[in-house]
């Protein structure tokens, strides 16, 4: 992808992100909590589904004091495992792989993080994961020492956060289902019903579901090699189970079917 | 969203599901042998020393923090709770995964009626640790007091040959008795 493509996208995403000054004129001021509208928040697409759902303007403008918002570009890491954990994410746009170096030196990508999920599980002061944009994303960066200060002070954000916090967590977990599923067929198409089940979450229809990895990743998620995961695609295809719109986006044509296939009927 | 913490005992259908968790505390772990520890914990055992290992998950079903647990009789204390192998992720919010450990065990030393219950933390939860100073106080709140000494010495198998006389004659005692 050329570079002038890309930062088209970045500019697209910084303006469907963090435009204050768009919803202000769109709001009908009146109606509108003046306190409400200094925050990127309120234009944030993620907020919904997000930790921040549950704050009130006074506790959304102590967020936003100690955040930053930061863009990364495809293939560019958000971080790497190992590195000194000083601050943690919340995906407002975009996708993420998260993944963890093998002692041989390969990576497993162990999920996949999308708008609404929070990023950067430590231990021992230093990231647990790699994490690296699939996709123009963006992010609201905190430090870590702040939030927890913070937290302190708005319990209710903290019960939030826990339900959602670690999503790096809850996608390893997710992920070890999917690879304790016998065949490739199965693998691939619990992966598609769980894509289809997480945009659901994010407000996003169910179908078609958008694949903003590449076949490698998938593959390595899922424990295949690429050539199965390709097969597996065209014999679903063939099936009339699935129809592949194009590289990214995948239409679903028999959800019913294609949930028994997932839960091993 | 509901994000009510439920205490559950691990079966074998979650000890897969577990093992990430498990990965993010102890990084070198593999598969093969977080479920070789596993395994024994889950065995069936006279209902009367109940032993086993608990998970904290929240509403959606994701293990958080898990523990394992043992009654046994104590000299000091007689029916005893032992609480070790704690597992809390570094995550905001860890500290809600914790109190959820700490009213669990509780409630387990209640059901099973020990006197005493006594939560050995060791690695990166150790309380002495300047960041853990809120664990400290989160067993004081709940009434726990620091008490006796566990220390460790790690083992190593490279030179049994040349193991002290009084630690040869033990080993013999022992294999003679038919252990390995």
């Amino acid at each position: 992808m050329s570079q002038t493509s890309n930062l088209q996208r970045q500019a697209k995403l910084s303006d469907s992100c963090f435009s204050i000054r768009t919803q202000m004129e769109r709001l009908p001021l009146q109606a509108t909590n003046i306190d409400a509208l200094v925050s990127p928040c309120d234009k944030c697409e993620a907020r919904s589904h997000s930790a921040c759902a549950l704050l009130d303007p006074s506790e959304q403008k102590q967020i936003v004091s100690i955040m930053t918002t930061v863009q990364i570009a495809p293939q560019q890491p958000l971080f790497d495992e190992a590195e000194p954990a000083e601050h943690v994410y919340n995906v407002t746009g975009g996708a993420l792989k998260i993944y963890k170096l093998l002692p041989d030196g390969r990576r497993q990508i162990t999920g996949f993080l999308f708008p609404g999920d929070f990023v950067g599980l430590m231990h021992n002061d230093v990231y647990a994961y790699s994490a690296e944009a699939l996709v123009p994303t963006a992010l609201c960066r905190f430090s870590r020492r702040r939030l927890e200060d913070l937290l302190s002070e708005i319990p209710h954000l903290e019960q939030r956060l826990l339900g959602m916090a670690s999503h790096e967590l809850a996608a390893a977990q997710d992920q070890m289902i999917l690879l304790g599923r016998k065949s490739a067929r199965e693998r691939v198409v619990s992966f598609l019903v769980m894509l289809s089940n997480s945009a659901v979450r994010r407000h996003q229809p169910a179908d078609p579901v958008s694949l903003p990895m590449n076949r490698t990743d998938i593959a390595d998620y899922l424990g295949l090699t690429i050539e199965t995961v390709s097969r597996t695609f065209t014999q679903l295809k063939k099936q009339g189970l699935i129809q592949l719109l194009d590289d990214k986006n995948i239409h679903l044509a028999k959800p019913a079917a294609l949930r028994d296939i997932a839960t091993g009927f | 969203m509901d994000n009510n913490l439920t205490p559950r005992l691990l079966d074998h259908r979650l000890i897969d599901r577990a093992y990430p968790l498990v990965r993010n505390i102890l990084p070198c772990i593999s598969l093969e042998r977080w479920s070789e520890f596993a395994k024994p914990h889950l065995a069936a055992r006279s209902p009367k020393w109940p032993r086993g290992l608990m998970t904290i998950q929240n509403a959606a079903g994701y293990i958080l923090g898990l523990f394992s647990f043992e009654v046994r009789d104590d000299l000091h204390s007689d029916r005893t709770l032992l609480v070790d192998n704690v597992i809390v992720p570094d995550m905001p919010g860890h500290e809600l995964i914790w109190t959820a450990i700490v009213t669990t065990s509780e409630t387990l030393a209640l059901m099973n009626g020990c006197r005493a219950i006594r939560i050995g933390l060791a690695g990166d939860l150790d309380p002495i640790d300047r960041d853990r100073t809120w664990l400290v106080s989160s067993l004081a709140k709940a009434g726990y007091v620091i008490e006796g000494v566990r220390a460790t010495r790690r083992v190593s198998h490279d030179a049994e040959g040349e193991l002290p006389e009084a630690a040869q004659s033990a080993s013999r005692d022992w294999s003679a008795r038919g252990h390995q």
